[in-house]
C-alpha cells in the first residue's frame, strides 16, 4: 500500500513482516480498557500503547475517499440463474424447446435443448430493471441497484469457481477478498472481528473454509465464522460450562502473573500484546452475543425480515426466508458495530440445497427465491431508513451462472460461467443501472464483458482501495487482489 | 481462460527507500543493483568496473533467449544474472581473529567481530534453566521435566550440556520437531483440496519418510536425491538379493515430495492443470532446495532474478515426464503410486499370479461342469484385477517412452506455446544445458536425477547456505537471510554473510550432517546468549536485534505449543508413524464443510493425545488450534511462519475442550501422583506435612508448567484464585451441564461414526446421550429436524406422577432447552416420545409438546417469559393426567395441560439442548407422596477443590511463560 509506510515484508532489510507481526497488538483489533489492568494503568504507559498501535487491525485509510465504509457480500452458493431472475432473454424464451449449440463445459461444444423461463418478467421503478416474479419484495427496490449483466469467470465446476469468487484464482492458496479489505483498511470495530463470515443452515459451500481463508497472509485476515444461531464465534464460551465470573477472575489473574513476567522481560512488546489480547477475548464474550441479540429489534423489523416465518412445508429442503433473514438482520447489527466485510452464504451442502439447479430450475427458485427475497427487500430498506445504505456495499451473486438450454428430465440447468449477473447496491454505485449484456440467449457475457477481477477491482475501489496499490508480498511477489492482468474497474455502475 | 494483450504490469509503485530492494531503493539502475548485491563495499573507485561489467551482465542475460521480446519492459528491468551473492560459489571464509576470549568458537569470532563494530557487545550466558528449556524447545518441541532442569542446573558444565544435546539429538522426539519444519517448506498436506478435497492416500509415509531421515541424519545431499529422484536411486538400492530394503522403500516414498501439491479432480481445463501441478513441482523445487522463487518466471522472465523464462521451462522439462494431473487409487498401473516392492519382487508376484491363471485354467479345461467353469472363468478375471498385496507409496510415477516437448508458454498460457526448451538448470547458479541421458527425444529416464545431482552438488552456490540458513533460523527465530526461500534480489541480504558461507563450508565438510551442524550452532556463546537483557544501548543502535547480541524471545509455534500442553498435562503419547489421528472438531468448526466431517474420523482420546505432527492435515478442514497459531497454510511452500497475537488464541486456550482437558489431566497428575523427595526438601524446604495439599498441587502445577518453582508473589496469587474458585466451585456442586457440539448438518458416515455423547456432551455417565432425530438425507448429508436435537436420558429413574424442579442456567447462545418427560426410546426407531417441555430463552418462550419419533405437536405456549436470568426456578408437576408448569416461586402455573392420549403412566427423565449449553441446578424429581430424590452427581466432599485446581491449571498453561521461550 501506498498510503503509508508500508508493513514491510520479510524479505526487506528493515523491518521485516516478522518483526512487524512480532508487534502485532491485540487480535480482532485495537483494545478494550477493563479489568484489574486497566486499573493499574497498564494500558496507559507509553510503551504498552505503542506495541498495541501495530495491530494488523487497526484502521488505515484508503488510498481515496470512498463513501462505502463496510461490505456486505450476499453469496448465492451454487450460482443462480440469471435468466429466471434478473437477465430477461425473450429471444430465449421464444426459442424454448429449439436446439442451439452451446460451450456447455470448457471446450465441450455440444447440442442442446433450449430452455426458456417459465418466469413472468416486469420493468420495475423508475429506472425499469427487470426483474422475476421469483423475488417480489426484492422487485421494489431495484432502483437501488446496479445489475451487472456481463460478468464471466474462468471455471465451469464448483470449486475452482468459488476459490475464483473469493481469492480471484482458480487456485487454492490465496487470500479471500475479505482477507484483502481487512488487511487494506483493518477494522473500524473495537469488540468484533472485522470479517465475519455467515453459513446457510443446510451446510458450508463446496470447500470449506478455504473460501474464507487468509492465504499466505496471516490467520489474523482471515473470515471468522459468526453462527447465527447458538455460540456465534468458536470457544466463546468455556466447553466445560463454568460461569462468567470464573473466566473475569481467570484473566484478571493470569494477566497479573503475565505482567510480572513481563517485567523483568524488557523490550519484548508481543508479551504486552498477549496480555491485551486476554482482554480483548473477555470483550469479545460480551460484545459477540450482543450483536446477536435481536431482542433489541422492533417487531416491526424482525416482522420486515421474515425472522419469525415457519418453515413452510411445500418443500423438503425449503427452510424459508427465516436464517437468512436473521442473518441479514445481524449483518445489519454488525455494519452498525464497524465490522467491515460480512459474507453470508445462502445455500449450502449440495445440488437443491442451494442454487446449483441441475435438478430443476423452477423447484430451486421455489426453494430459494422465498428466502432470499423478503430478507434482502428488507435489508435494504432497513440499510436506507437508518442511513447507512450510503455508506455499505451490497454485494449479490454467486460463483458463477446458468446455461440456456436444459439438463436433465426435471428442467435443470448446468454451470455456466461465461456470463452472469451480479448486482451492487448502497455506497458509491449508482442505484438503478442496468450495465452489460449477454447474448439473447443469456449464455455468454456479450456487450460491455468483464472478468471476475473487473469485479474485485470494482468492489475494492468502492471501498476506497486501489486494486494495483492492495498488494501483500509472498513468494518474490507484490501479490494483489487482482492478480497479474490489470484489472479494470466498472465505471458504468459508479455513482 | 482469458489472456489479454495487456501485460504484466512494471514494478510496483515507488515505496520508501531500502537497500538491498530492487524499485524500492532511491537509486536505481545498474548501481542500484550493485549496491545491492555488494553492500558497503561499492566505493568509487570500484564503481566503474562494476558497473561495466553489470551492464554486460544486463545485455546478456534476458536477450540469450528467445522471449524476451514478448515482454516489453524486461530488458529495461530484467536483472544482471551475474554477480550477486548468492550465486557466487562459496567462499571459504576465515574465521576472524577477535581479541575478545569470548570468541574462540568459530560461530561467536563471527559475531563479536560485528558486534564490535558497532560497538555493542554480546549478552552474558543464560541461566541453566533457560538455557534447557530453549534447547528442548529448539530440539525436540516439548519441555524439559523438572528434575532434568534440575538435574542440569546442578551441573551446567560444557560437558554435561554437550552431553544433554547429543541425548536431545539421539531422540527420536529430534525427527518430529526438525522434520516439520521441513514439511512446511514442501506444504504437506494429505489430501488435495478443492470441491472433495479427497485424501491422497499414503502421504503419511512421506511425514514419516522425513521424520526418520531427520532422525538418522541422513546426509542432506542424499536427502534431497531422494526426494527430487528416489525412483531413479532406487535401482542402485535393492538388496543383494534384489529385495526392497529399507533404503529402497525409503527412496521410493522420498519421492511422494512431488505428489504434494493440490490437484483439482474436477479442472476447468485439463492442460492448464497440468501446468498448474507442474508448476507447484517446479516452483516447490526452487524454493525448498534453491532458495529462489523460481515460479515468477513462468508467464515472463523473472522481474528481480536472472531466471529468464527459458530456464522455467528448462526445469519443468526436467519433470515432463511425470503423470500429472491424474488420480485413482494403488495399483501396478497407477500414475501416483508406486508398489514398495522392487522390480524382483513384483516380478515373482507376476509370475506366481501367472502361475496361478495357468492352473486354474488348466482346471477350467479339464472340467465339463458349466458352473465349475463360470466360478473358474470369474476367479481368472479377478485374478487379472487384483491389486497386488504391497504396500504402496505416493511416489514418482512416469510415463515411459520419450518425454512430451515442453515449450515456452507465452504468458504461461498453454495454448500459446513458443520455442522449444531442452531441460537444463538455472544458469544463474551455475547450470548449464542438460547433457545427461534424458535429452529431448531420448528416454526421459534420469532427468530428475540429473537435476538432483546438480542441486546436490557441493559446488551449487545455493543449496548448502539455504539449508544452513534454515537451521539458523529455527534456532534464532530468523536467519542470517530472513528471507530463507528468498535468496533472490527481492529477499534479504544476509547479516553476516562470512559466517552464513563459513557454515556452509563447514556442512560440507561435515558430510552435509544437520546434526552435526546442530551441535556446532548449540554449543555456541552466541545461541546461549540470554534474551533477557536490557541493554539500552545496544537496543537503540539495533532494535530488530539482527548482530544478535541477544537471543530472541520466542513464542512455541502451534504444534510446539499444542505437544507443550500435552506434555505437562501428562497425557502425551509419543506413538509414532502411520496415517495419523484426527483432533476432535467442535460443531462450529464442521459446519463450514459442504459435507461436513466427511472424510474425517473420530479419534479416540489416547489417539488425540498424540504428536501434533501426527495430525491428520485436511486441506479443506484445518484444525483451529493449530490454524489460530499460525501453523503452515499446507498449501504453498512457508518456512517462515508469520507470528500473529490475536483473541482466537487466547479463547483457544481458555474455552477449547482440548485445552479444558489438559487443565483436567494437569490436576489429576499433581493429585494423584507420589509426593516426590524433590518436592519437600527442594528451593523451599519442608516435609510434605508441612504443605496442606493445595498448595503443594498448585506448587508443583507451576513447576511442570513452567519448569521452575513459583516465587512467593507468584505463588500468593495462585493460592488467592484458587481460594475464590472453591468458593465459586463451592456453589456449583449441584449444577449439571449438558453441551450440544454438532452442527445440523452432517456427512453420513461422520454421523455414523461419531458418538452419540459427541453430539450432546452430558453431565456424566448416568445420563445416556441420543443423536435426536435426523430424518433426511439429501446428497450425503443428514440434516437434524429442527429443534429435535440431541439429549440425554436419566439412567434408572422412572417418573410417574410427581414434581421434578431446577434452577434453568441457559448459557449464551443457548437456544433451546428441553425436559422430557416420560420419555422412551424404543429399539430402531430413530427419536424418541415424550412429553416435552420446550424452553427457548432467545424468544422468551415456553411450551409443551408431546414428541414422537415422526411428529411433535404443540399442546401449549407462553411467551414473553424471561428466561435467560441465572437459574429461574422451574416446577414441573405431573398429576393425574396433567402437567404443570412453574416458574420462579409463584404458585401459579405458567402452563397447564392435559396429557393427551399416548402418554405412558410412566417413562425416563431426558434433557436436550441446542445452539449451546445448559446448566440445571438442584434437579429434584419428588414422585407424587414420596420423599425429593436429587439427581445431580454425588460430588465427592473435595469435588469443589478439584473444580479449582483445575481451573487454576488452566490458568497456569495459558502463562506467558508457557508459551514464550527466552
Amino acid at each position: 500500500m501506498s498510503t503509508e509506510p508500508r508493513p514491510r515484508p520479510a524479505s526487506l532489510c528493515a523491518g521485516s513482516r516478522r518483526d512487524f507481526l512480532a508487534q502485532f497488538g491485540a487480535g480482532f483489533t485495537s483494545l478494550a480498557l477493563s479489568g484489574m489492568l486497566e486499573a493499574d494503568g497498564f494500558f496507559a504507559r507509553p510503551e504498552v500503547a505503542a506495541s498495541l498501535g501495530s495491530d494488523p487491525m487497526r484502521v488505515k485509510p484508503p488510498h481515496r475517499p470512498a463513501k462505502a465504509k463496510a461490505c456486505i457480500f450476499l453469496f448465492m452458493y451454487g450460482g443462480p440463474s440469471q435468466m429466471d431472475l434478473f437477465d430477461y432473454k425473450p429471444e430465449l424464451n421464444r426459442r424454448h424447446g429449439q436446439t442451439a449449440s452451446l460451450e456447455q463445459r470448457r471446450r465441450d461444444v455440444k447440442p442442446g435443448t433450449l430452455l426458456g423461463s417459465k418466469r413472468t418478467f416486469r420493468q420495475c421503478g423508475k429506472s425499469g430493471l427487470w426483474c422475476s416474479d421469483v423475488l417480489p419484495h426484492l422487485s421494489g427496490h431495484m432502483d437501488k441497484l446496479a445489475v451487472i449483466k456481463s460478468l464471466y469467470a474462468d471455471s465451469f465446476a464448483h470449486g475452482s469457481a468459488m476459490i475464483q469468487m473469493n481469492s480471484g484464482r482458480v487456485l487454492q492458496g490465496w487470500p479471500s477478498m475479505g482477507s484483502w479489505m481487512s488487511y487494506g483498511l483493518g477494522s473500524a470495530n473495537v469488540n468484533l472481528p472485522g470479517y465475519v463470515v455467515m453459513l446457510d443452515p443446510r451446510g458450508g459451500p463446496i470447500s470449506g473454509a478455504a473460501n474464507w481463508s487468509s492465504g499466505f497472509m496471516p490467520a489474523a485476515y482471515q473470515g471468522t465464522v459468526f453462527r447465527a444461531s447458538g455460540n456465534p464465534i468458536l470457544n466463546l464460551d468455556p466447553a466445560d460450562g463454568a460461569p462468567p465470573g470464573i473466566q473475569r477472575d481467570t484473566i484478571t489473574t493470569l494477566n497479573h502473573l503475565n505482567a510480572g513476567h513481563m517485567a523483568s522481560r524488557p523490550g519484548f512488546s508481543e508479551l504486552q500484546a498477549r496480555i491485551a489480547s486476554y482482554e480483548l477475548a473477555f470483550q469479545l464474550q460480551r460484545s459477540a452475543p450482543d450483536a446477536l441479540d435481536l431482542s433489541q429489534e422492533s417487531a416491526a423489523t424482525l416482522e420486515s425480515y421474515g425472522v419469525n416465518q415457519s418453515r413452510p412445508d411445500d418443500h423438503p429442503l425449503a427452510l424459508g426466508p427465516a436464517p437468512f433473514g436473521r442473518q441479514c438482520l445481524i449483518a445489519r447489527r454488525l455494519v452498525e458495530r464497524g465490522v467491515r466485510f460480512i459474507q453470508i452464504y445462502h445455500g449450502g451442502g449440495h445440488q437443491q440445497q442451494n442454487w446449483d439447479a441441475h435438478n430443476g430450475v423452477e423447484e430451486n427458485l421455489r426453494i430459494h427465491g422465498p428466502e432470499i427475497d423478503q430478507p434482502i427487500a428488507a435489508l435494504l430498506a432497513d440499510l436506507e431508513q437508518r442511513g447507512l445504505l450510503d455508506s455499505t456495499l451490497i454485494v449479490w451473486g454467486g460463483e458463477f451462472g446458468r446455461q440456456a438450454v436444459s439438463q436433465g428430465g426435471n428442467g435443470g440447468r448446468d454451470h455456466n460461467p461465461k456470463g452472469f449477473t451480479y448486482w451492487l447496491a448502497g455506497g458509491g454505485v449508482r442505484g438503478g443501472t442496468s450495465y452489460g449484456e449477454t447474448d439473447e440467449l443469456g449464455h455468454e457475457a456479450a456487450v460491455d464483458r468483464h472478468h471476475v477481477r473487473d469485479l474485485h477491482a470494482t468492489l475494492l475501489h468502492l471501498m476506497g482501495l486501489d486494486p494495483l496499490k492492495l498488494t501483500y508480498f509472498y513468494g518474490g511477489l507484490d501479490q494483489k487482489l487482482t492478480g497479474v492482468i490489470e484489472p479494470e474497474v466498472i465505471r458504468g455502475i459508479l455513482a | 481462460m482469458d489472456f489479454p494483450s495487456t501485460l504484466i504490469r512494471s514494478r510496483p509503485p515507488a515505496r520508501e527507500s531500502r537497500p538491498g530492494v530492487p524499485g524500492g531503493g532511491r537509486r536505481g539502475g545498474v548501481l542500484g543493483i550493485l549496491q545491492r548485491a555488494w553492500p558497503g563495499r561499492l566505493d568509487r573507485s570500484h564503481g566503474i568496473l562494476r558497473c561495466v561489467l553489470g551492464l554486460l551482465a544486463l545485455w546478456q542475460g534476458p536477450s540469450s533467449i528467445g522471449v524476451a521480446a514478448e515482454v516489453p519492459g524486461s530488458a529495461a528491468q530484467a536483472p544482471a544474472s551475474g554477480d550477486w551473492w548468492a550465486f557466487r560459489p562459496l567462499s571459504r571464509p576465515e574465521v576472524p581473529r577477535v581479541a575478545d576470549p569470548r570468541g574462540r568458537h568459530p560461530i561467536d569470532a563471527f559475531i563479536l567481530e560485528a558486534l564490535s563494530e558497532k560497538a555493542l557487545s554480546p549478552a552474558p550466558e543464560a541461566s541453566p534453566r533457560e538455557l534447557l528449556r530453549r534447547l528442548h524447545a529448539d530440539l525436540v518441541g516439548l519441555p524439559p521435566t523438572p528434575d532434568e532442569i534440575a538435574a542440569f542446573e546442578r551441573d551446567p558444565s560444557p560437558e554435561a550440556w554437550s552431553r544433554r544435546v547429543d541425548a536431545l539429538l539421539a531422540s527420536p522426539r529430534y525427527g518430529e520437531r526438525w522434520g516439520r519444519h521441513w514439511l512446511d517448506v514442501v506444504r504437506f498436506a494429505q489430501s488435495n483440496g478443492y470441491e472433495r478435497d479427497g485424501e491422497k492416500l499414503e502421504a503419511w509415509r512421506y511425514r514419516d519418510y522425513v521424520i526418520r531421515a531427520f532422525n538418522e541424519d541422513k546426509p542432506y545431499d542424499r536427502f534431497l536425491r531422494e526426494q527430487i529422484a528416489g525412483d531413479q536411486l532406487a535401482a542402485g538400492l535393492v538388496d543383494r538379493d534384489g529385495r526392497s530394503g529399507a533404503a529402497w522403500r525409503d527412496a521410493v516414498v522420498a519421492t511422494g515430495f512431488l505428489r504434494l501439491g493440490v490437484h483439482d479432480d474436477e479442472p476447468d481445463d485439463k492442460v492448464l492443470a497440468e501446468y498448474d501441478e507442474l508448476d507447484d513441482i517446479v516452483g516447490t523445487t526452487g524454493a525448498a532446495f534453491l532458495g529462489m522463487t523460481v515460479a515468477c518466471a513462468r508467464c515472463h522472465d523473472h522481474k528481480f532474478d536472472p531466471i529468464p523464462q527459458h530456464d522455467y521451462y528448462a526445469l519443468l522439462a526436467l519433470f515432463r515426464p511425470l503423470h500429472v494431473g491424474v488420480g485413482g487409487g494403488p495399483g501396478l498401473d497407477s500414475p501416483l503410486f508406486a508398489p514398495l516392492a522392487s522390480a524382483a519382487e513384483v516380478d515373482a508376484w507376476k509370475a506366481g499370479r501367472e502361475r496361478e491363471r495357468r492352473e486354474l485354467e488348466a482346471r477350467r479345461e479339464a472340467t465339463a461342469d458349466e458352473a465349475a467353469r463360470k466360478e473358474l472363468s470369474r476367479r481368472i478375471e479377478g485374478l487379472q484385477k487384483a491389486v497386488p498385496p504391497f504396500e504402496w507409496a505416493l511416489a514418482a510415477r512416469e510415463r515411459g517412452g520419450p518425454a512430451p516437448e515442453v515449450r515456452i508458454l507465452s504468458r504461461g498460457n498453454p495454448r500459446s506455446p513458443g520455442a522449444e526448451v531442452k531441460p537444463g538448470f538455472l544458469k544463474a547458479a551455475g547450470g548449464g544445458e542438460f547433457a545427461a541421458a534424458g535429452a529431448q527425444g531420448s528416454p526421459a529416464a534420469g532427468r530428475r536425477l540429473a537435476l538432483a545431482d546438480w542441486i546436490a552438488s557441493p559446488s551449487n552456490p545455493l543449496t548448502a547456505r539455504v539449508l544452513v540458513n534454515r537451521v539458523w533460523h529455527h534456532h534464532f527465530g530468523r536467519g542470517l537471510v530472513r528471507t530463507t526461500t528468498d535468496f533472490g534480489r527481492v529477499g534479504g541480504l544476509p547479516s553476516h554473510p562470512g559466517l552464513l558461507d563459513w557454515l556452509a563450508g563447514e556442512f560440507l565438510r561435515q558430510g552435509w550432517s544437520m546434526k552435526a551442524l546442530h551441535r556446532l550452532i548449540l554449543t555456541s556463546a552466541t545461541w546461549k546468549q540470554s534474551s533477557r537483557v536490557p541493554d539500552a544501548a545496544a537496543a537503540g543502535a539495533d532494535p530488530g536485534n539482527d548482530l544478535l547480541w541477544r537471543q530472541n524471545l520466542r513464542r512455541l509455534d502451534a504444534e510446539a505449543l499444542r505437544d507443550t500442553l500435552l506434555s505437562i498435562s501428562g497425557s502425551l503419547n509419543l506413538e509414532a508413524g502411520g496415517r495419523g489421528f484426527f483432533p476432535a472438531l467442535s460443531g462450529e468448526v464442521l459446519a463450514g464443510g459442504s459435507r461436513p466431517g466427511t472424510d474425517w474420523q473420530v479419534s479416540g482420546p489416547g489417539e488425540r493425545a498424540r504428536r501434533s505432527v501426527y495430525a491428520y492435515i485436511r486441506r479443506t478442514s484445518m484444525v483451529p488450534m493449530f490454524e489460530a497459531f499460525d501453523y503452515s497454510n499446507a498449501t504453498s511452500p512457508l518456512a517462515e511462519r508469520p507470528v500473529t497475537t490475536v483473541a482466537p488464541q487466547a479463547l483457544m486456550l481458555l474455552n477449547d475442550a482440548f485445552v479444558q482437558d489438559q487443565a483436567a489431566a494437569l490436576a489429576r497428575r499433581v493429585r494423584e501422583e507420589p509426593v516426590a523427595p524433590a518436592e519437600s526438601s527442594g528451593a523451599a524446604p519442608g516435609s510434605p506435612q508441612a504443605f496442606p495439599d493445595e498448595a503443594r498441587w498448585l506448587r508443583r502445577a507451576w513447576t511442570l508448567a513452567t519448569g521452575r518453582f513459583p516465587e512467593a508473589g507468584e505463588s500468593a496469587s495462585v493460592a488467592a484464585f484458587f481460594a475464590r474458585q472453591v468458593d465459586v466451585w463451592s456453589g456449583l456442586g449441584h449444577r449439571m451441564s449438558f453441551r450440544p457440539d454438532v452442527p445440523d448438518t452432517l456427512s453420513v458416515p461422520y454421523f455414523n461414526a461419531l458418538p452419540a455423547e459427541r453430539f450432546l456432551v452430558p453431565p456424566g455417565p448416568e445420563w445416556e446421550a441420543h443423536k435426536g432425530l435426523w430424518p433426511r438425507e439429501y446428497e450425503g448429508n443428514r440434516a437434524l429436524e429442527a429443534g429435535r436435537g440431541p439429549f440425554a436420558l436419566r439412567r434408572g429413574l422412572d417418573l410417574g406422577d410427581g414434581e421434578l424442579s431446577f434452577g434453568l442456567v441457559p448459557q449464551v447462545g443457548c437456544s433451546q432447552v428441553g425436559l422430557l418427560l416420560r420419555a422412551s426410546v424404543r429399539p430402531r426407531e430413530p427419536a424418541e416420545s415424550a412429553l416435552e417441555v420446550v424452553f427457548e430463552p432467545r424468544e422468551g418462550r415456553v411450551s409443551v409438546r408431546h414428541t414422537t419419533p415422526r411428529s411433535a405437536t404443540r399442546l401449549a405456549a407462553r411467551e414473553g417469559v424471561a428466561l435467560d436470568g441465572e437459574g429461574l426456578r422451574v416446577r414441573l408437576r405431573l398429576d393425574g393426567g396433567r402437567l404443570v408448569v412453574r416458574l420462579g416461586e409463584g404458585a401459579d402455573p405458567v402452563l397447564e395441560t392435559a396429557l393427551p392420549p399416548g402418554i405412558p403412566p410412566t417413562g425416563a427423565l431426558g434433557v436436550r439442548a441446542w445452539g449451546s449449553g445448559v446448566g440445571l441446578d438442584r434437579l429434584h424429581w419428588t414422585p407424587a407422596g414420596g420423599t425429593p430424590r436429587a439427581l445431580w452427581p454425588e460430588r465427592p466432599r473435595d469435588w469443589a477443590r478439584h473444580r479449582a485446581l483445575e481451573s487454576a491449571c488452566l490458568l497456569m498453561l495459558n502463562l506467558n511463560e508457557v508459551a514464550y521461550v527466552d
